[in-house]
């Protein structure tokens, strides 16, 4: 149908007429054609020879001008779905970022006026300095326990390994690892480090599962910086005559610090958001910790009692705030990460 | 000189090979320990021994043993057919023989009482009795409890079971929370995935780098923001959004998670979808606007489909993201555990019933959540593993 619609335009002689003529024929099949889109633009170009000679008659300037009017509707067509789906994407992208402000002003709009010195810091009885002390603690123990085993295992990665079972079995590990939903983490947290291990319902407990759970992000992002640094940094090294201990401790770890730093800062982030394990790991009590053996409650757990249990005015105020304080440290680790990241890779271009 | 630097170098090779097997030990040890707790209520019954509990009841003879003072369990044979209580109640004492008939169906009647004791005999949970006579005071009621072993509960019974009811009825079906977990699953990357794949091309392949560069941040803080937080904002907007929209006596729903979750799938989806299209050779990109085909035919007909199983990769792995989301979808769906007729119901999810119940879960309920762990766990496993061969395919591919 299509074709035949092309042929009829092929053959009508007055150029002057084609302005309005392709107006109309674009018009009419577009909404014939419309299934068959994926074929247009190829069809009339393949029909060019063929109907080209069957009007030996018309004049050059008659000839040329319907083959470039049938391929500037092929093109218009075209442009017209690409358009669409060009606006499709714009809106989808709004769309999201809509959603992530809408997300964003709502809590800190609602949260920023309830935020105080004294609601951070004092010991008053609303105070989060309780929750921000376990949230530290638990921060603190579970990246002491996760930096240097991945940076270690991100080292043997990049720096020792080949390509044997061991490491796929390895790499494997960290993926699956990666991979496990948290909630798991805190069933094996409660079942090992606190039942079996007794620690009981500890911020010790929790960091331990933590760390476990920090460990995929740290390992992938030191040996994504272990990467970027050039092999010639190296080789230069070992040309000297250093051992290979030597070379990672003087030039490939002082290279990849950005990385190591980065991937810290993530792996805070991931700590400080995460509630699940936490709730079955660290448990829930709401005073200050005097050591790490002893229950606490972070600043997610807080909200989410807050949120579940809230009767008062003032109970929303207060989850609104601790919701202001998680979302602005959210932004915080990644304002930090992007602009060591782009430091980063300034460095090693010079 | 030299030699001790060799040693330490060869120290410190086989040190960080040694800390490197750190993580595949972590991973056996999460397996293992989960299954091995997870699979005990399919493989044991609950005690070996018939167990009785007297409450102030000094002394008390369980078939002619007695027991003064017993602050514990009792434990009685699992093969007796009697059991002959003998105590003092208000100055009389008195003997009570019940019978045990563990050949009954219902378990309810496997223990039969005497007939003038009816009246005082209780069934409070399943597979427990309780006998309670009047003590001398008021408030000090003389009270004998007698618990049965659960037998080994049957997995089939477990996967396929309705009824959820793990205090009273002792009742571990979990159909209706993989149910839900599925549909809010589906229902999330319904939503979520063309939202993601619209907004990736567009990232990645027509927006200048700069600008990427800061809507990719963007979609960063997205990923980054606590699943709390999305949990209370559900909970503050769209729970009551959809209490009022679709006038429902609540609206901690099914629809209320599911939109939480389409949003948490995004980052997800979104960021690996743009990796895996700039992993695509740019002489493809070439090759094809050579031929004449426009910009946008070039996206979506040449680098998208040369993409195809790294973005299935990204779904697959949102797909596991909104598996495995616990809190926020604790705080919005309303968690009881039935099967969902409408979008407004309230459903519950099996992560939700593991954060929901391990605070005071206790004895073979606290194993039937590990239980709920394997069957999580599996899950994500089988995922992992789709992600991994497509995975290897698309650096094959490329």
């Amino acid at each position: 149908m299509a074709t035949k619609k092309n042929n009829d335009r092929l053959t009508r002689p007055d150029p002057a007429a084609s302005s309005p003529a392709a107006k109309t024929a674009a018009a009419k099949p577009a909404a014939a054609t419309q299934v068959a889109t994926g074929a247009e633009a190829g069809k009339p170009s393949a029909k060019q020879p063929a109907a080209g000679p069957a009007n030996p008659a018309d004049s050059g300037q008659a000839a040329l001008s319907p083959l470039h009017e049938l391929r500037r509707l092929a093109r218009r067509r075209r442009d017209r779905k690409d358009r669409l789906l060009y606006g499709l994407m714009v809106f989808a992208t709004i769309v999201i970022f809509a959603v992530l402000a809408w997300i964003l002003v709502y809590i800190v709009a609602n949260g920023i006026g309830h935020l105080s010195f004294d609601f951070v810091f004092s010991r008053a009885e609303n105070s989060i300095l309780p929750m921000l002390v376990t949230t530290m603690y638990l921060v603190l123990v579970s990246l002491a326990v996760a930096l240097p085993i991945g940076i270690t295992t991100a080292l043997y990665l990049n720096e020792y390994s080949k390509n044997t079972r061991g490491v796929r079995l390895l790499r494997l590990a960290i993926e699956t690892l990666a991979g496990i939903p948290s909630i798991l983490y805190g069933l094996f947290g409660l079942l090992f480090f606190s039942r079996i291990m007794g620690f009981g319902q500890s911020i010790i407990a929790g960091a331990l599962t933590l760390s476990i759970m920090i460990l995929p992000v740290i390992i992938r992002t030191t040996e994504e910086s272990l990467k970027t640094i050039p092999l010639a940094f190296r080789e230069g090294s070992l040309a000297l005559g250093t051992t290979k201990w030597q070379t990672i401790r003087k030039v490939v770890l002082p290279s990849a610090l950005p990385g190591i730093v980065t991937a810290s800062i993530l792996a805070i982030g991931r700590v400080v958001g995460e509630a699940a394990p936490v709730l079955l790991t660290v448990g829930i009590a709401k005073n200050l910790p005097k050591s790490i053996f002893q229950s606490g409650r972070t600043l997610t757990i807080h909200l989410y009692y807050l949120t579940k249990e809230a009767i008062h005015a003032e109970d929303f105020h207060i989850a609104f705030a601790t919701a202001t304080i998680l979302v602005i440290f959210v932004i915080i680790v990644n304002a930090s990460t992007r602009l060591i990241a782009s430091r980063f890779t300034k460095n090693m271009e010079h | 000189m030299k030699n001790t630097r060799l040693a330490t170098d060869t120290f410190f090779r086989y040190l960080i090979r040694f800390v490197s097997l750190f993580s595949v030990l972590a991973l056996a040890a999460m397996l293992l320990f989960v299954f091995v707790q997870g699979a005990e209520p399919f493989l044991t019954p609950t005690s070996d021994s018939i167990r009785l509990v007297a409450q102030n009841i000094p002394a008390i003879t369980v078939n002619g043993t007695e027991y003064v003072n017993h602050s514990t369990f009792i434990p009685v044979d699992l093969d007796s057919t009697e059991l002959r209580l003998e105590f003092v109640n208000r100055g009389q004492p008195l003997v009570i023989p019940v019978q045990i008939n563990n050949e009954v169906e219902k378990v309810e009647d496997r223990l039969s009482f005497p007939a003038e004791y009816a009246g005082a005999t209780t069934y409070p949970e399943a597979y427990t009795w309780m006998l309670k006579l009047p003590g001398t005071i008021v408030g000090l009621e003389q009270s004998v409890t007698i618990l049965f072993p659960e037998p080994p509960y049957n997995f089939f019974s477990f996967l396929g079971g309705q009824a959820w009811r793990p205090t009273h009825l002792k009742l571990y079906g979990i159909l209706t929370m993989i149910v839900a977990t599925i549909i809010s699953t589906f229902g999330a990357v319904l939503i979520g995935v063309p939202l993601a794949l619209l907004a990736a091309v567009l990232i990645g392949e027509f927006m200048p780098r700069r600008l990427a560069a800061i809507v990719r941040s963007g979609i960063d803080l997205l990923a980054g923001i606590p699943s709390v937080v999305y949990g209370f904002f559900g909970l503050m907007i769209i729970v009551p959004l959809v209490q009022r929209m679709f006038d429902a006596p609540s609206g901690s729903s099914l629809i209320s998670a599911i939109f939480i979750l389409s949003v948490m799938v995004l980052p997800t989806i979104v960021a690996i979808t743009i990796t895996s299209l700039q992993a695509v050779p740019r002489s493809w990109r070439e090759a094809s606007l050579a031929v004449g085909a426009s910009k946008m035919q070039t996206a979506w007909r040449v680098v998208f489909p040369a993409a195809r199983s790294g973005i299935l990769a990204g779904i697959i792995l949102g797909v596991s993201r909104a598996i495995g989301e616990t809190m926020a979808v604790i705080l919005v769906a309303g968690n009881s555990p039935q099967f969902p007729t409408a979008f407004t119901d309230s459903v519950r999810t099996l992560t939700a019933t593991i954060a929901l119940e391990m605070g005071y879960a206790q004895g073979r309920h606290s194993q039937m959540l590990f239980s709920v762990g394997i069957v999580l766990f599996i899950m994500i496993l089988i995922l992992n593993t789709i992600v991994l061969r497509l995975k290897k395919h698309l650096t094959k591919g490329l």
